[in-house]
């Protein structure tokens, strides 16, 4: 598998439209799993999926295999593209904090529900703070890193991170 | 606030557990146009390079169409305003002084009178009165040295003779003519006198204190 994706990766360097589709065919999964983390909707996934990937292609003479997996450059590619188009229709708030008390949530309740449902619950975050939800909680990114991300200070990200969890403790007490 | 509660462990978990959308092949084409437009071609064949024709041909076609157009825009708009600003100094320029053409006269003399007019009625041409005896030729000569020392062409000289001249009709002038009478303002038989206000009765703020 991994000499297979080495050859693939090899031969998109020089350019191959095969070789290219094979290697979108082969991560599409992982990608699209990703992407959907960020996104509104599937179309949305899509548009930022389509739009890592040919950023992917554009740059893979800059792809160190010694460095890194393609999948680690590949999330990276896809995170900062879904932050862009986040970016690009929200607002964060200037708003900071250092603590906040935790809210608490069932877990119980987590276990028992679908993915889905709870993909739609954090997707009707503020698209701000579904952002800094998903960063922190999902891909586990420090409120350090988030803050370089979007632009913002920790204390911002973790008012965020504050404002997802008391609205998604609300909607899980009503499932 | 730093670490991560149980709870958005187990959502981080359950999100390996959703469904992928089968939406590979309309993605790839997406990214296939956008490799087309962006790349013009691979070396190998295997990708289509875009014909650089028409208008929606390469960034360069595309950017000197652009220019050649603005260029021909700009020629033209500078053509309009110059034209309309030599057509509205034309119109500022002092009224035309000029003598289009002899004098109204009353031609009722002899053949002994001479008129020498130029062929062409040109803005520089004078009236000059010449003496009605058999000395024009010579007097002629005089105004023609004069003339050429005032650096101007003798055909620009009307010559009139003085008995012509006589006669003709008096022209306009804007020194001489003196203007209407000012038309009196107001109404006949009252003079500024009669609209003197004299008030017998004490004002307002008087009758107060």
């Amino acid at each position: 598998m991994e000499q297979d994706l080495h050859i693939i990766i090899t031969d998109c360097r020089s350019g191959s439209r095969k070789a290219q589709e094979q290697l979108f065919r082969q991560l599409y999964g992982f990608a699209m799993s990703v992407a959907l983390r960020y996104s509104r909707d599937t179309q949305d996934a899509a548009a930022i999926l389509s739009h890592s990937f040919v950023k992917v292609f554009k740059s893979i003479h800059s792809f160190d295999e010694t460095k890194g997996t393609i999948q680690s450059w590949l999330k990276r590619i896809i995170t900062n593209q879904a932050l862009d188009h986040i970016k690009q229709r929200s607002r964060f708030s200037t708003a900071e904090i250092d603590t906040a008390e935790e809210p608490y949530i069932n877990n119980a309740v987590i276990e028992a529900t679908d993915a889905v449902a709870i993909m739609e619950l954090i997707k009707q975050l503020p698209p701000a703070t579904h952002a800094v939800f998903v960063l922190f909680a999902l891909d586990g990114y420090s409120h350090k890193e988030i803050a370089t991300h979007l632009g913002i200070s920790e204390g911002t990200s973790k008012w965020h991170l504050s404002e997802a969890r008391k609205n998604l403790q609300k909607k899980i007490s009503g499932i | 606030m730093n670490k991560k509660t149980t709870y958005e462990i187990l959502i981080a978990e359950k999100m390996q557990q959703l469904p992928i959308p089968d939406m590979a092949d309309p993605i790839w084409a997406s990214i296939e146009l956008q490799l087309d437009a962006d790349i013009p071609g691979d070396g190998e064949g295997n990708s289509p390079s875009p014909e650089p024709s028409g208008k929606g041909g390469t960034g360069f076609g595309n950017k000197l169409y652009f220019l050649i157009t603005t260029t021909i825009i700009i020629a033209g708009l500078v053509w309009i305003i110059t034209g309309k600003k030599k057509d509205t100094s034309a119109d500022k320029k002092s009224p035309d002084t000029t003598i289009t053409g002899p004098p109204s006269v009353v031609a009722d003399s002899g053949a002994s009178e001479i008129f020498i007019a130029p062929e062409n009625n040109k803005a520089t041409s004078l009236p000059v009165l010449i003496p009605n005896n058999n000395q024009q030729a010579s007097f002629v000569d005089s105004i023609k040295t004069i003339a050429d020392s005032l650096n101007s062409t003798p055909q620009n000289i009307l010559l009139i003779k003085d008995s012509i001249a006589a006669k003709i009709l008096p022209v306009a002038d804007s020194l001489s003519v003196t203007p209407a009478p000012k038309k009196p303002k107001g109404v006949k038989g009252i003079s500024n006198a009669d609209y003197k206000i004299v008030s017998d009765k004490k004002d307002s703020v008087k009758k107060n204190k």
